[in-house]
């Protein structure tokens, strides 16, 4: 937790540092034009009166697969920048640490479980967090999966399941909540391609659904760029997380080794960690950060 | 090295292009797709040549269907070395943005195409590898102007990049190569194309393109060629610049 602060710190001095101090217990709603918003009124004629953006509340943040890994990063780092985060994972259960560990900070979380991969389960998440919360500024969609197999055998479900919570979660998400993002008039949704996507032995359900996030958010950025809303997505290279280490586990391969060879193969010749992911992420959903948009944002240390 | 070739989807005009490419090439044709609406003209011409070309109703995202295509292929002709598999984003319905049904059936689209290139990859890789040497070529179909297929064709060509690279990283020691042929205008626009794309038919167009690349790609010595996209502009279209993926 100490870490994720310090990294907040080295946006400071950059004209988001408002963003980064330290997190009051209640903030002025983010005002359209400071994120970059729509900028005429008959755009989004439901929250341009004066009312409405004088309402005292912080920035609320989704975030999907926050239980562990990158996610749990993200949503700590999203509350340490003055968020409210929404918590969600497959299971409700799967969110407590996080959650516990963003309370114990001093920030706001809720907790809700969500099996990505199912379309009303997500229709009925964004609802209650809309409920719950008022509004929503940022989705993050973390939720993803690996069943890696070589081609000629791979199964019709390893296929299925990869791309409907990877590809799939994402698209569900980001309709449902950029729905309210556009009526809003602002938002930031970040997705999550990967380095996978330029191709990998034994991942072509990977590659395929991480390879067609970065193009969806192409595709979204220009649908919902006219509404204020901004769709990115980062592509993490080898981050130490327990998705990674049930590969190596389940691969039977040595996972000290398999790091080592990660971390000489980038050009900072080491892995990476999940905060610095979230420092990229945190840095996407800023709102100086608006004319970011449809980019894939490679964070792997470089390339040998 | 000649032999049986597939070719599945591709509908009316990229399916039966590189159809008679192949057979011009000394290749036994099969031709896979859901259904045949204008196949008849395609199989004449193929028998005309001297080759062989057979029509096979299958279920492209259905591996037991697709799985028993290819066994039908073996049957009427040979296992095959070369597949060719066409992919069309297709259009998504026209919904609100505040319609979910709409937002759904959207990825359902996306989906499926992604998966025949799967099912039809599998399927085809598993005959290729018998021989020690093979060619898939995965095609992606051009978006028409005016409707509204871009929503899904961005996702679908980004995802099959992914796909093409890590196959062609799989059986490049199997002497099988994986190769990507796309519209250049998909590789440059995200939104709708302001005109289209290309003439269906004839010279210039891309379905002509597409049989052209892949006469090159199947040639023994394009073994070195894998994993990589190709992108074919429109010839009245002026050259469109690729944007850095």
């Amino acid at each position: 937790m100490m870490s994720t602060v310090n990294a907040a710190n080295a946006f400071e001095d950059g004209p988001g540092a408002e963003f980064s101090s330290d997190r009051p217990t209640a903030r002025p709603c983010v005002h359209r034009a400071e994120w970059g918003g729509a900028p005429t009124a008959e755009r989004d004629p439901v929250m341009t009166g004066p009312a409405a953006s004088a309402v005292a509340c912080e920035p609320v943040a989704m975030v999907t697969g926050a239980g562990r890994g990158i996610g749990a990063a993200t949503a700590e780092r999203l509350a340490a920048e003055g968020m409210a985060v929404i918590v969600v994972d497959r299971v409700e259960q799967d969110t407590t640490a996080t959650v516990s560990a963003i309370r114990a900070a001093g920030g706001r979380a809720s907790g809700l479980g969500c099996d990505v991969s199912v379309a009303q389960a997500v229709t009925a998440t964004v609802a209650s967090a809309v409920e719950e919360f008022g509004h929503l500024d940022v989705l993050v969609n973390c939720a993803g999966i690996t069943q890696d197999r070589l081609l000629l055998t791979m199964s019709d479900q390893e296929w299925d399941r990869v791309l409907d919570v990877n590809l799939g979660g994402s698209m569900r998400c980001s309709f449902a909540v950029g729905r309210h993002m556009r009526r809003q008039g602002h938002g930031r949704i970040i997705n999550f391609s990967s380095v996978a996507a330029r191709g990998n032995a034994g991942q072509t359900n990977y590659a395929t659904a991480k390879g067609a996030i970065a193009g969806f958010t192409r595709t979204l950025a220009a649908e919902f760029g006219p509404h204020g809303v901004t769709v990115n997505s980062i592509a993490p290279g080898f981050v130490a997380t327990p998705m990674v280490a049930e590969l190596t586990e389940r691969l039977g391969v040595d996972r000290d080794t398999v790091l080592l060879e990660a971390a000489m193969s980038s050009a900072v010749g080491r892995i990476g960690t999940p905060e610095e992911i979230a420092a990229v992420v945190a840095f996407v959903t800023r709102p100086e950060s608006g004319y970011l948009t449809g980019e894939t944002i490679h964070v792997e240390g470089g390339r040998r | 090295m000649t032999g049986v070739a597939v070719v599945a989807g591709g509908g009316e005009h990229t399916g039966p292009a590189v159809a008679v490419r192949l057979a011009g090439r000394g290749f036994d044709v099969a031709l896979l797709d859901t259904e045949f609406t204008a196949a008849d003209k395609t199989v004449r011409q193929i028998e005309e040549s001297g080759r062989r070309c057979v029509t096979v109703e299958a279920e492209l995202t259905d591996t037991r269907s697709v799985g028993a295509a290819f066994g039908q292929v073996r049957s009427a002709l040979s296992s095959p070395v070369v597949l060719v598999t066409c992919v069309g984003p297709g259009p998504v319905p026209d919904g609100s943005p505040e319609d979910e049904l709409a937002d759904e059936q959207r990825y359902g689209v996306v989906r499926r195409a992604l998966r025949s290139a799967f099912v039809c990859c599998q399927a085809g890789a598993g005959h290729l590898l018998h021989h020690r040497w093979g060619r898939i070529i995965i095609v992606t179909e051009p978006v028409d102007a005016g409707g509204n297929a871009w929503r899904t064709s961005q996702p679908v060509l980004a995802g099959l990049i992914g796909f093409t690279r890590s196959a062609a990283l799989e059986l490049a020691r199997s002497g099988i190569t994986v190769n990507l042929i796309a519209p250049a205008e998909s590789a440059v626009d995200s939104r709708a194309p302001a005109h289209q794309p290309a003439v269906n038919v004839g010279a210039g167009s891309y379905a002509e393109g597409v049989a052209h690349v892949t006469a090159f790609l199947i040639d023994d010595q394009a073994v070195g060629i894998t994993g990589q996209e190709i992108y074919l502009a429109a010839a009245q279209a002026g050259v469109p610049l690729l944007r850095e993926r």
